[in-house]
């Protein structure tokens, strides 16, 4: 199963994937004229301080089991067999805000989205990029990551390399050390 | 506790099954959909044998009227002299209250009113009894993130 590996020790919190994925899941795709649409683009992935000013991308896992599947009372929320993400269905959903209670990570948001058709608020989340997949490609924020915060690939392989990072004790690349330097000096 | 009742082979799941409440401590029943169909899962693997411990739940509900959004959790308003403390931020410009009930180091239960995005984080510290000291932040804080939780990193 493929699929994205979060290594926030590489996040340096410039937010490119934020705006990545909301231009993504804009009608347009494309940044000037995403900007003025209504109801305006927004992302799922988001991008917070932790402790010791150290950022860190939050996204959603699509866990299996997933808690926000398992209370969604509506079946709006579903998991696409072809790529194993958990989707939402915004046409299905009664936005009752049992999956935000459900999720353990606190990516579910409740926005008006351009695809339904109601314009109400709805439950929003990841959805992995699955048109994106399907083409071929990878998702939006992990092109858009220029640290390797955001890894895309087989899961079994990416763990593995995550194990031989921490026996050859690898420190984070020098321009990650010199930005987190500058902002422990500016705090 | 595998969902099995008194008698042997005999599972339960569900609004009939009286199972253990994390936040109180003792057996309650949870007539909520999400418990429902954890323990149906977790009932269901058990009867063919795979012995999946089911650690318990809690109370917990969300509500939506028009913009107003509740979820509340665990123990929410307890009675005093129990040694339970709460813990409150109220913005009545932003009609956001926030809430959470603590005792002995430990989150026992919490209201969130409008800024429920975090709500989430706080209930599945409620559930897995971390202490508050292992948590590097304000939980009542509208930027408190997963981030910040450090069993989940």
């Amino acid at each position: 199963m493929k699929t994205v590996i979060v290594h926030p020790e590489k996040c340096v919190g410039c937010k490119h994937c934020m705006i990545a994925c909301a231009i993504e899941h804009s009608q347009s795709k494309n940044l000037l004229s995403a900007i003025s649409e209504d109801p305006a683009p927004f992302p799922r992935v988001f991008v917070d301080i932790a402790h010791d000013l150290v950022a860190f991308p939050s996204r959603c896992r699509h866990c299996s089991p997933a808690p926000c599947l398992e209370a969604c009372p509506s079946g709006a929320i579903y998991r696409d067999e072809q790529t194993e993400s958990v989707v939402i269905d915004g046409g299905r959903c009664i936005n009752c805000a049992m999956c935000a209670m459900a999720c353990p990570f606190g990516v579910i948001r409740y926005q008006r989205d351009w695809r339904v058709p109601s314009q109400e608020q709805v439950a929003t989340k990841c959805d992995n990029c699955m048109e994106r997949l399907q083409k071929g490609s990878m998702p939006a924020c992990v092109e858009a990551c220029k640290t390797g915060a955001l890894e895309y690939g087989e899961v079994n392989d990416l763990i593995r390399e995550g194990h031989l990072v921490a026996i050859r004790q690898e420190k984070p690349p020098k321009e990650v050390q010199l930005w987190r330097a500058l902002n422990a000096a500016m705090s | 506790m595998h969902l099995q009742t008194t008698v042997s082979g005999l599972f339960a799941a569900g609004d009939v099954a009286e199972t253990f409440d994390v936040a109180w401590g003792d057996r309650r029943l949870h007539a909520l959909w999400p418990a429902a169909v954890e323990q149906g899962r977790i009932a269901g693997c058990n009867m063919t044998g795979e012995g999946i411990w089911y650690p318990g739940t809690i109370a917990c509900n969300a509500l939506r009227i028009e913009d107003l959004y509740i979820v509340s959790g665990g123990i929410s308003n307890p009675s005093p002299d129990e040694g339970y403390q709460s813990h409150a931020y109220h913005d009545p410009s932003k009609r956001i209250y926030k809430k959470i009930v603590t005792k002995d180091g430990r989150m026992a239960g919490m209201v969130f009113v409008n800024d429920i995005a975090s709500a989430g984080i706080v209930l599945s510290m409620i559930k897995k009894k971390r202490l508050l000291s292992s948590v590097k932040a304000d939980c009542l804080s509208a930027r408190f993130n997963a981030g910040q939780v450090s069993f989940i990193i």
